[in-house]
């Protein structure tokens, strides 16, 4: 009953157009008021507990420090890198761009940032060098997801703060699977550039390669330094990401001289912008997501997946299903939000670790990101060539299924999500 | 748009809280290495500029349209329709403004009624909390505004964000910036 009349409310107001957070905030309110006991002061103190969570604080140093990556010539830098290195394979202008993706993923925690960051610069190449703009703008859109899949990630430090799971772990969660799953696009480009015969580009020397290494590896250090600092104990994932934010502005005024000190209050004010913009949807679902245990909402679906015997495999086909719907329609960080405090008890009770069902988390919502409507990556890629929406889902289709299929392993093989994090820690 | 000093105040001031709360956690960390000593205070200042960043942050928010949310079906209205919609929602996001602002009024009170001092800092725990109030009530004056806009038809509908177009913005400001860099 409660539970109906918070979801319904939910999605009401969301359809009215209220923005997100405020849809959030307001259905929790009202079903406490008419359906709970808390205090409107208690919910006050709930919304400014956001503030006094150490994890969540960040949320706006990652922001701030991918937002220096962005403005200056951090892509085109690593692009050239890219191109350098694997450009000169059967359709290695594409395979270089997800490279390219892989690389600046790794200096940003957004996916819609990386798909613009990189896909401005590679696919008026791309469709230079004989691809036709479809097999560009797909790639490049799918590719981009691998922003919140490769640390940094502010998903996963979103997740990390709803199940209390440590960051540092996730983050090291996400290296292996966003590399095979960067390997696996690249491995579907070449069989579809060998199909559709693009010719080669030429080979680049060694020493181009090097030249082009030492010029992004300015950026790459960035993520050196965060999980370099976090394993190393040297500091908290947070303070990591504080120094990355300094790092970065160091690198974008001093080192790569891309801005100067004029821009850097500009930059300051779109990132805190951005920060502003998700702390609020933060804030308003962590008030949701406490009305749902204070109902013991969470309980309750866990009681009745275990006593229905489901087995960890079945779950995980639910939770897919479940978060693929949802991406569907909502923003990564609300739906994190919202649906972790419910499927992290049921989980845990079946033996699936955080870490891992962070990554399936993190992974289903990519793929929300590339489906419409609420795809973001479709929107920035639409953006960013001038083609349709209708167009550009059309043309990440055939690379969403590539998608697909690394869902069902990242599912599945615990292990390449795991490996990493139980070595290390 | 010529804006008034208000509003150049507020953006100020949250990119400052922003760019104030990076430091203060840099220089903590460096302190700790380099010169083996803490601020102890200095996690407690730094949540409590988060806090005025969020909440003194969400009513400019409003202002620039920063906040995203679903317009699907709004879209797909009419003019009339839409502007109908827009404003029941905008009287919604009021009634959200109102009842947090009395709760926080509430919340603020018992905190100063008990009088607990912040620990690190050499002030009350309330002073802080007062970003709280102050905020929802500017976010009430802006949807109040919003509000009276589209009833008397100056504004469409609730400015959401396209959040598309925003990250595409700020990537083409950084283009802009690196021919500019280049040149000298």
């Amino acid at each position: 009953m409660t539970i109906a009349f918070l979801f319904v409310m939910l999605f009401g107001f969301m359809l009215l157009g209220m923005p997100i957070a405020i849809a959030l905030g307001l259905s929790s309110l009202l079903t406490i008021l008419f359906l709970g006991q808390d205090s409107l002061a208690s919910l006050a103190l709930k919304l400014f507990e956001t503030a006094e969570h150490f994890t969540l604080l960040a949320i706006p140093f990652f922001i701030l420090s991918g937002a220096f990556m962005t403005t200056g010539g951090v892509a085109k830098r690593m692009v050239a890198f890219a191109n350098a290195s694997i450009g000169h394979l059967r359709g290695g202008l594409a395979m270089a761009s997800v490279l390219a993706c892989m690389l600046f993923a790794a200096v940003s925690g957004s996916s819609p940032a990386t798909v613009v960051a990189v896909g401005s610069i590679v696919i008026a190449g791309m469709v230079k060098a004989g691809y036709s703009q479809n097999f560009a703008a797909g790639v490049i859109c799918n590719a981009g997801t691998l922003g919140i899949l490769i640390p940094p990630s502010i998903v996963m430090v979103v997740y990390a703060a709803a199940t209390e799971t440590s960051v540092g772990k996730l983050f090291m969660a996400g290296v292996i699977p966003g590399i095979v799953l960067g390997l696996m696009l690249m491995v579907a480009i070449y069989f579809r550039a060998r199909y559709l015969d693009i010719p080669r580009q030429p080979r680049a020397s060694l020493r181009e390669i090097i030249s082009a290494g030492r010029k992004s590896i300015w950026g790459l250090l960035l993520l050196v330094i965060i999980l370099g600092g976090i394993y190393g104990g040297v500091f908290t994932p947070t303070e990591a990401a504080g120094v990355a934010a300094v790092y970065a502005f160091f690198i974008a005024v001093f080192i790569y001289r891309d801005i100067g000190m004029k821009q850097v209050p500009h930059v300051l004010v779109d990132a805190a912008r951005v920060t502003v913009m998700l702390m609020f949807i933060v804030a308003n679902a962590l008030l949701f997501a406490h009305v749902l245990t204070t109902e013991r909402i969470p309980q309750a679906i866990t009681e009745q997946i275990v006593a229905m015997g489901m087995a960890p495999w079945q779950f995980l086909i639910v939770v897919n299903i479940l978060l693929l719907i949802a991406g569907n329609f909502m923003e990564p960080t609300g739906i994190i939000l919202i649906l972790a405090p419910i499927l992290f008890p049921i989980a845990t009770q079946l033996g699936i670790d955080p870490v891992h069902l962070g990554i399936i988390m993190v992974v289903n919502l990519e793929i929300g990101m590339v489906t419409p409507p609420v795809g973001l990556n479709l929107f920035v890629t639409s953006g960013i060539t001038g083609m349709s929406i209708v167009q550009v889902v059309r043309a990440a289709l055939p690379w969403l299924s590539v998608l697909a299929v690394f869902l069902v392993i990242a599912t599945y093989v615990p292990w390449l999500s795991l490996f990493l994090p139980n070595l290390l820690f | 748009m010529k804006r008034n000093w208000f509003e150049q105040a507020e953006e100020g001031l949250i990119a400052f809280l922003l760019a104030a709360m990076t430091v203060i956690v840099f220089v903590q960390v460096i302190a700790r290495y380099v010169f083996n000593y803490s601020f102890v205070w200095a996690l407690e200042l730094v949540t409590y500029m988060f806090a005025g960043l969020i909440f003194l942050g969400m009513a400019y928010g409003v202002r620039v349209g920063a906040h995203i949310g679903i317009d699907l079906l709004v879209k797909s209205l009419g003019p009339r329709g839409a502007r109908i919609v827009g404003a029941i929602a905008a009287a919604l996001c009021i009634a959200y403004s109102v009842i947090v602002l009395v709760g926080s009024i509430q919340y603020v009170e018992k905190i100063r009624s008990i009088g607990i001092l912040a620990q690190d800092l050499p002030i009350e725990q309330w002073i802080p909390r007062l970003v709280l109030p102050l905020g929802y009530t500017l976010l009430m004056v802006r949807f109040a505004q919003l509000f009276f806009r589209i009833v008397t038809g100056r504004d469409k509908g609730l400015r959401l964000a396209d959040e598309a177009a925003d990250a595409l913005k700020m990537n083409l400001g950084g283009d802009e910036t690196t021919s500019k860099g280049d040149r000298p």
